[in-house]
C-alpha cells in the first residue's frame, strides 16, 4: 500500500474551480454593488453569503496547494465579510473597494501561480487594512492596498536586498501620490563639520519622508574616503531637491543622491491602476483579473475547450476510419461479396458520425450573456473615478456564439463600453439640462440574423461624436458620414480629449476593437451618431470562427488549404485509369473502384495553368480529392495534399476580393494569406460548366495516359 | 470495501480527499456537494466514514453532524470534520454534538490517511463488538 499521494496533481483542477469561484464572487459583488446603487442602498444578505462562501472555499483550497499568501488574504477578507455580514461594521463604498481590490490580489496570485511564478506574500499593511476595516477602524484601508505590486522588487538599487521583507513591501506598495525612494548620504569630515552626520541627516529625513529603515553600505559602493555610505529608504511626497537638501546635498546634486525605486504619484486614487492595467492590456485585463470566458453559470457544465477540441479530434478520426471501412468494403465488393446491407450500415455511420461531430461544435457555443455579465464591472470600476453615472442594460443575451469568437470579442466590447462612458455618457448636470435622466444608459443588444451571423448593437444614449472635434484632431480631413467618421477615430494614436482620460481616451483603443472585430474575426464595424441623442456602434460576428482541420494541398505550385471534412477520401492518380472524353475541353474520367467518376483540374477550375506532372520535389503521383456534389461524388485533381493543419479560417468580406469557391483565407503561421477552397462548390461549378457526367457503368476503352 | 461519504462543496476538495484516501485501497467514495446531499445519500444507504466540511450552503456540517447523531442508525458513525482555519470556535461545537475527530486545512495526505484509518479500524472493531450498529459492508 502505497502512502504516496501528491495534491499538486489537482493544481490544475484546483485553478479552474478558484476560477469558477472568482465568477461566483463576482456576479456577488455585482449584486452587492446593484443594491449599491438603489436609491436605499438596502443590501440583501445573500450576496455576501455567497461572497463569504466563495472565499471560504478559496482559502481551504489554496490550503491544501499551500499556496499560504493566498490564504492570507483570503483568510482576512473572509473576516472582513463576517463582520459586514453580521452587521458589526457597514460595507460602505471603500470596504466594497477593499474586497473587491483583495479579490483580485487573490486572483492575482493564482493567476501567478497558473503561469508558475512564486507568489508574492500578501503586503502585511494589506493585511492590516483588511484586519481594520472589520474591526470598523478608520479607513485607511484603502491607501493600503498596494498600487504598485506588480513592480519587480529593485534588486539592483544598493541596500535594498538588505531590507526586510516587510520593508520591502512597504515600499513596493507605496500609496498613490507618494513614492518610495532612496536616499544616499555619504558622512565625511567635512560633513560632519558642517553638520552633516548621519544622525541628523537622519532626523531631517524624517522631517519631510516616512523613513523606512537606514542601511549601511560599505566598500566600494561609494568613492569617499572611508567607504562608507548610507541608503535611507523611504517614501516621500516631496521633490527631488528638498530630499538632498535635508541629507545636506545642493540641488544640483539631487539627481545623484535620490533615486525613485517605485512611483506611485502617477497614480490618483484606489481605482486607477486596474484601469491602467486594463489600458496596458489593450482593454483586455477584466474588472477581476484573469478569469477567462469560461462558463460560469452554475448550471453549466464547465468542460475546459481543449477536451471539446480533443473529442472532435476523435470523432474526426473515425470519420477517416469509416472511410478506410468503405475502402475495405469495396474490395470485398470486388471480390463479388454482396456487401449491399453494410454499405447501408457504412452510410448511416458515417451520417452519425457527421452529427456527432456537428453536435460537439455547438459544444463550443454559448450565449452572449457570458459577455454582458461582465460589463456592469467594467462600468462600476468607471464609475469609481467619475462622477458620471451609467447603467448598463443587455438584451438578446440567450443568442449563442462560439466561444473561440466571444474569448476573441470580449476584449473589443469592453473598449467599446468604456468608450460609451467615457466619451458619451455626460456628466449629471449637463443631462439634466438637456433633459435627460442624470443616469446614462448603454445597452448592447444582441440579435441573430439571417446569414447565420450576429449582431451587436453598442448604444450609449449620451452626446454622441463631435464631428468637428473630430476632424480637427484627424488634421480637418473631410468626414461626412458616419462611416467616415469610424474611419477616423479607428486611426491609431487618434485622440480627441486635451487630456486622455484613463478610461479609453488614450487613442490607442478603437483602433485594436477595428482589429479585433475586423481583422481578426472577419465582423465588420459600423457607426452611427447623432448629436445630443447618443452613439451606437454595431459590431457584426460570425457565429462560429471556423477552427477547422484542412488539408494543405498544392495545385499549379501555389499552396491551398481545403476542409478535411469535405474530402471523402484521398486517391492517388493512375494515369491508366484516367481517360480523356472526346471534347478535349470536358472532365476526363477516372476508373473508381467499382465505377467512374469525372475528374476535374482544380487548376482548369481556378483558371491556373495546369501541371500533370508532380512538381520538382515532390515524390508520388498526383492526387485527387474525391468530394460529394449533391451526393454524388467527383473527383478534383491537384498536385498533392502535403499536409494536415488546424487553422482558423477568416471569411473573405470585401465584395472585391470575394471568390466564388473561394470560402476565406488562412494563414499557416508563415505569415502568408492562404486560400481556403469551398471543394463543394468548386465541384457544382465543374458540374455546371461542363455538364457532369454520371457515372457511367463502366470506363470506356482505350484508357491513355494523360 | 469501505465506504465513504466525502462531503464538501468544493468538487477539487473532495477529489484531494478521495485521493488522500487512496493508499486504503478499494474504496467506495461518494460525494456529496452540500450539507443537504450529505443528508440526502445518509437516509439512502450506509456509509463506514464520513469526512465532512463545515462551512457549506444552505446545511452546514453542523447541522449534518446533529442530523446523524439524532439518528440511531448512524449513532455510531464515524464522522471526521475537515475545516479551515478560523473555522477553530466551530470546533469545540462540532466536537460537542458528536464528531469523531476533526482536522484543520491545510493536511498532508498522511495526516487524514492517518485519522480515517484510526477511525474505520475503530468502528470496525466497535461494530464487531455491539453487532449489527455498523451499516453497511
Amino acid at each position: 500500500m502505497s502512502l504516496e499521494v501528491d495534491l499538486s496533481e489537482f493544481r490544475s483542477a484546483y485553478l479552474a474551480e478558484m476560477e469558477e469561484l472568482a465568477i461566483a464572487a463576482e456576479s456577488a459583488i455585482a449584486k452587492l454593488d446593484a443594491a449599491d446603487s438603489t436609491p436605499s442602498g438596502v443590501r440583501a444578505r445573500g450576496p455576501i453569503r455567497d461572497l463569504l462562501r466563495a472565499v471560504h472555499t478559496m482559502k481551504g483550497l489554496s490550503a491544501m496547494m499551500n499556496a499560504e499568501p493566498i490564504v492570507e488574504l483570503a483568510h482576512d477578507l473572509e473576516e472582513l465579510l463576517r463582520a459586514i455580514d453580521g452587521g458589526s461594521v457597514p460595507l460602505d463604498p471603500k470596504r466594497l473597494s477593499l474586497v473587491v481590490e483583495t479579490l483580485r490580489g487573490i486572483l492575482e496570485r493564482a493567476a501567478a501561480m497558473r503561469e508558475g511564478h512564486a507568489l508574492s506574500p500578501a503586503p502585511r499593511a494589506w493585511i492590516e487594512g483588511l484586519r481594520a476595516s472589520a474591526a470598523g477602524e478608520a479607513q485607511a484601508s484603502i491607501d493600503a492596498v498596494p498600487k504598485t505590486q506588480s513592480a519587480p522588487p529593485r534588486e539592483s538599487v544598493a541596500g535594498f536586498d538588505k531590507l526586510e521583507p516587510d520593508e520591502r513591501e512597504l515600499l513596493e506598495r507605496v500609496r498613490p501620490g507618494a513614492r518610495a525612494v532612496r536616499v544616499t548620504f555619504a558622512p565625511s569630515p567635512e560633513k560632519a563639520a558642517a553638520g552633516h552626520t548621519i544622525a541628523r541627516v537622519r532626523e531631517r529625513l524624517a522631517d519631510v519622508m516616512e523613513l523606512v529603515r537606514v542601511v549601511p553600505l560599505s566598500a566600494g559602493v561609494s568613492s569617499n574616503a572611508g567607504g562608507l555610505t548610507f541608503a535611507l529608504f523611504g517614501i516621500a511626497t516631496s521633490a527631488d531637491d528638498v530630499l538632498a537638501a535635508a541629507a545636506g546635498y545642493g540641488a544640483g546634486e539631487a539627481l545623484a543622491v535620490v533615486t525613485t525605486l517605485f512611483d506611485g504619484t502617477a497614480i490618483a486614487d484606489g481605482g486607477h491602476r486596474a484601469a491602467d492595467l486594463l489600458l496596458a492590456a489593450g482593454g483586455d485585463a477584466l474588472a477581476l483579473p484573469e478569469p477567462s470566458l469560461s462558463s460560469r453559470s452554475s448550471s453549466h457544465l464547465r468542460v475546459e475547450p481543449r477536451r471539446v477540441d480533443d473529442a472532435i479530434d476523435r470523432v474526426s478520426a473515425m470519420l477517416v476510419t469509416r472511410s478506410r471501412l468503405t475502402l475495405a468494403l469495396a474490395k470485398m465488393t470486388e471480390r463479388g461479396v454482396d456487401t449491399r446491407e453494410m454499405a447501408g450500415i457504412l452510410h448511416d455511420s458515417a451520417r452519425q458520425l457527421r452529427d456527432a461531430r456537428g453536435a460537439l461544435m455547438r459544444l463550443r457555443m454559448i450565449p452572449t450573456s457570458e459577455l454582458t455579465d461582465r460589463m456592469p464591472l467594467v462600468l462600476k470600476d468607471l464609475r469609481r473615478t467619475s462622477p458620471k453615472l451609467a447603467r448598463f442594460e443587455a438584451s438578446g443575451t440567450h443568442v449563442e456564439l462560439d466561444k473561440a469568437v466571444a474569448d476573441r470579442v470580449f476584449p473589443a466590447l469592453v473598449h467599446l463600453v468604456r468608450n460609451a462612458f467615457d466619451h458619451g455618457v455626460e456628466e449629471p448636470a449637463e443631462r439634466e439640462a438637456l433633459g435627460k435622466p442624470a443616469e446614462g444608459c448603454i445597452t448592447a443588444a444582441f440579435r441573430s440574423t439571417s446569414n447565420g451571423r450576429i449582431e451587436l448593437r453598442l448604444s450609449d444614449d449620451g452626446r454622441g461624436i463631435d464631428r468637428p472635434s473630430v476632424l480637427a484632431a484627424a488634421g480637418g480631413a473631410g468626414a461626412g458620414s458616419d462611416a467616415d467618421l469610424l474611419a477616423l477615430l479607428c486611426r491609431p494614436g487618434l485622440s480627441t480629449k486635451a487630456e486622455a482620460s484613463r478610461a479609453s481616451g488614450r487613442g490607442m483603443g478603437m483602433d485594436i476593437a477595428r482589429k479585433i472585430i475586423v481583422d481578426e474575426l472577419g465582423g465588420s464595424l459600423s457607426l452611427e451618431t447623432t448629436p445630443r441623442e447618443g452613439t451606437t456602434f454595431v459590431v457584426d460576428l460570425p457565429l462560429t470562427i471556423a477552427v477547422v482541420d484542412a488539408f494543405k494541398i498544392r495545385v499549379a505550385a501555389e499552396v491551398f488549404v481545403v476542409a478535411v471534412a469535405v474530402v471523402d477520401e484521398i486517391v492517388e492518380l493512375d494515369p491508366a485509369a484516367i481517360v480523356a472524353l472526346p471534347t478535349s475541353t470536358g472532365p476526363r474520367l477516372m476508373r473508381h473502384r467499382t465505377g467512374t467518376l469525372a475528374l476535374f483540374e482544380v487548376a482548369d477550375l481556378l483558371g491556373f495553368p495546369r501541371a500533370d506532372a508532380p512538381p520538382d520535389g515532390e515524390r508520388g503521383a498526383r492526387q485527387a480529392l474525391i468530394v460529394r456534389k449533391s451526393g454524388e461524388p467527383v473527383a478534383l485533381a491537384i498536385d498533392r495534399v502535403f499536409g494536415q493543419v488546424e487553422t482558423v479560417v477568416r471569411p473573405l468580406e470585401d465584395l472585391l476580393v470575394r471568390v466564388p469557391c473561394v470560402s476565406g483565407s488562412t494563414d499557416l503561421g508563415d505569415g502568408m494569406p492562404r486560400l481556403v477552397l469551398d471543394l463543394v462548390a468548386l465541384a457544382g461549378v465543374a458540374s455546371a460548366k461542363r455538364g457532369a457526367p454520371s457515372a457511367p457503368a463502366g470506363a470506356p476503352k482505350g484508357a491513355h495516359p494523360s | 470495501m469501505p465506504d465513504v461519504l466525502v462531503v464538501d462543496d468544493s468538487r477539487v476538495m473532495r477529489e484531494m480527499i478521495a485521493a488522500c484516501l487512496r493508499p486504503l485501497g478499494t474504496l467506495g467514495v461518494t460525494h456529496a456537494a452540500s450539507g443537504l446531499e450529505a443528508i440526502e445519500q445518509l437516509s439512502l444507504r450506509g456509509f463506514d466514514l464520513m469526512v465532512l466540511d463545515l462551512n457549506m450552503p444552505d446545511v452546514g456540517g453542523l447541522e449534518v453532524v446533529e442530523f446523524v447523531r439524532a439518528q440511531d442508525r448512524l449513532k455510531s458513525l464515524p464522522i471526521l470534520v475537515v475545516t479551515s482555519r478560523g473555522d477553530d470556535a466551530s470546533r469545540k461545537g462540532v466536537l460537542e454534538r458528536g464528531a469523531s475527530a476533526f482536522m484543520t486545512k491545510p493536511f498532508t495526505p498522511e495526516a487524514l490517511l492517518a485519522e480515517a484509518s484510526a477511525l474505520l479500524e475503530a468502528s470496525r472493531s466497535t461494530a464487531s463488538a455491539t453487532a449489527g450498529a455498523v451499516v453497511s459492508e
